[in-house]
């Protein structure tokens, strides 16, 4: 069956429970179309094809005798910092060229509980930071698909599956989503387990996902979101079942634009920006300009003050044994990130409530808060661009989304970020739903196989 | 100097880290170094330009608010 690969999760499931291809053929398909693409894209850091057909013929079974879970068949790819059992994990350090987990990280676990396959683990930058990664953007040669979880977004926009695990840190999912043409979610912290994830930064890591569908978004964090006594982060969410939320017809949303983000945008992104908040407006939504109650650059010192301290901590032991194999920006990082004092930690610490109580006050007037996702295009392969847009809604874990918005006279995609307030994570869905059907899909990349 | 004051400037705090660096890892300063440790002298600086209370301006270590454990979305 032709053009399988095209399918969101939403559409594959359905077109699975109705009979008409089989999780097999869908994994079949996809597995060749890895075959046929990567090669230009370097998307993936293994691919477990043995154990993608395994769980295929057993979702086959499943589909046969009716006991279908919630994702049943749905193939997925998964960063590859991710634990994942009898498949390699390597983070992108040569040191764990061997290491074959013999358990899977919570969320992978949930996913596979609830009818998953892994078709295998997307590449990642050396443990998610920002050295360059070995992936390509499939939109165009010699740009940058963003980082850190690079191989998540390129595969997604290649059409090799249809959705991936990312983490986010600082901007890991949201830029690459961007860069790559597709949507990329960041919950509310606390709200997905980081169980069985290298770790960046115990107060700023968050599992997010790489979808083409906001539907399919819903669909995996429904099955993600959860208690996780194991983790000193999880909080109980006792909000509304996704899906079923984003199937309730939404009025058009208020929206406040932070301009200040505009300010700092190049030129190209906030025009376009500017011509995607007109699209909106006219199709209803109630949009105004609004002062940032904080500094951009405040927030993203006192985000690089933790952020280093915490991944200077996680990394001193083995960058004592290992330091020749770490990635020179990396290496740097953590070097440098060992002598922070221990009070401008917490002093950052400190400030970081501040920052969030004025932005919780700030995005509790509006549906949603939006501003570019990233300041520029993608750039170059030297750089994995700029964090700052994205980052600065992870230091207070406040929900964000990405969606596609464009496309820039190069051919590369422009993307609008959309945040909520605290937990309103249901509502940002809605919201992105609504602000995606106006502003429509991007088209595949040009450059790949259609 | 290899500390730096409440209310060195930019510089003074680079020239610290610098020196810091230096004495820890080496005289060769490598220049992912060099530009990590302007970034982080530039954030050392900012944060320390903002004055915090005793009370009230007590630590998030953890970006969730008040909430402790259960969250209503």
């Amino acid at each position: 069956m032709a053009d399988l690969h095209h399918l969101t999760l939403t559409q594959a499931l359905s077109a699975m429970t109705s009979g008409e291809f089989s999780p097999v053929t869908l994994v079949s398909a996809l597995l060749q179309r890895i075959e046929t693409t990567d090669h230009n894209i370097n998307a993936w850091e293994t691919v477990d094809r043995e154990g993608a057909l395994q769980a295929a013929r057993a979702s086959e079974a499943r589909f046969a005798s009716r006991a279908v879970r919630p994702l049943e068949g749905l193939p997925l790819g998964v960063k590859d910092i991710f634990l994942t059992e009898g498949v390699r994990t390597q983070a992108g350090f040569a040191p764990f060229s061997n290491f074959i987990p013999d358990h899977d990280a919570e969320a992978v676990a949930k996913l596979r509980a609830a009818g998953a396959i892994i078709l295998g683990k997307t590449v990642t930058t050396q443990f998610a930071f920002m050295d360059p990664p070995i992936t390509a953007n499939p939109w165009k040669e010699g740009h940058t698909p963003g980082g850190s979880s690079s191989g998540s977004a390129a595969a997604v926009a290649a059409r090799m599956v249809p959705a991936a695990l990312g983490t986010q840190t600082s901007g890991s999912v949201l830029r690459p989503a961007a860069f790559c043409g597709v949507i990329g979610y960041k919950p509310s912290f606390g709200l997905i387990s980081r169980r069985g994830i290298f770790p960046d930064s115990w107060s700023l890591d968050h599992v997010g996902v790489i979808t083409r569908s906001v539907e399919d978004t819903a669909l995996l964090a429904n099955t993600l979101f959860g208690h996780d006594p194991q983790d000193p982060a999880s909080l109980r969410y006792q909000g509304d079942d996704l899906a079923a939320f984003l199937t309730k017809e939404s009025a058009p949303p208020r929206i406040g634009i932070l301009s200040a983000f505009l300010a700092r945008a190049k030129d190209d992104v906030a025009a376009s920006t500017r011509a995607t908040i007109e699209r909106l407006a006219r199709a209803g939504a109630q949009a105004e300009d609004v002062d940032l109650p904080v500094e951009l650059d405040l927030v993203m010192a006192v985000h690089r003050i933790i952020m280093q301290t915490e991944m200077a901590s996680i990394h001193t032991q083995m960058h004592t044994r290992s330091a020749e194999d770490y990635a020179p920006l990396l290496r740097a990082y953590v070097e440098v990130g060992q002598l922070i004092p221990g009070t401008s930690y917490v002093h950052a610490q400190r400030l970081r409530r501040r920052i969030r109580q004025a932005l919780t006050s700030l995005s509790q007037r509006y549906d949603v808060l939006l501003l570019p996702t990233v300041s520029s295009t993608a750039p170059d392969t030297s750089t994995t661009g700029d964090p700052s847009f994205q980052g600065f809604w992870t230091l207070v874990g406040f929900p964000s989304i990405s969606v596609p918005s464009g496309l820039s006279k190069e051919g590369l995609p422009y993307a609008t970020q959309l945040v909520a307030a605290p937990f309103q994570d249901a509502r940002l869905l809605a919201t992105a739903r609504w602000c995606h059907g106006i502003l429509g899909d991007l088209p595949a990349p040009p450059s790949i196989a259609p | 100097m290899t500390t730096w004051e409440p209310q060195a400037s930019q510089q003074e705090i680079l020239r610290a880290l610098l020196a810091q660096i230096e004495a820890r890892w080496g005289k060769a300063l490598t220049a992912a170094q060099e530009q990590m440790a302007a970034s982080v002298a530039d954030a050392l600086w900012r944060i320390a330009q903002q004055p915090l209370e005793p009370l009230g301006d007590e630590p998030d270590f953890l970006p969730i608010g008040s909430i402790s454990e259960d969250v209503r979305g």
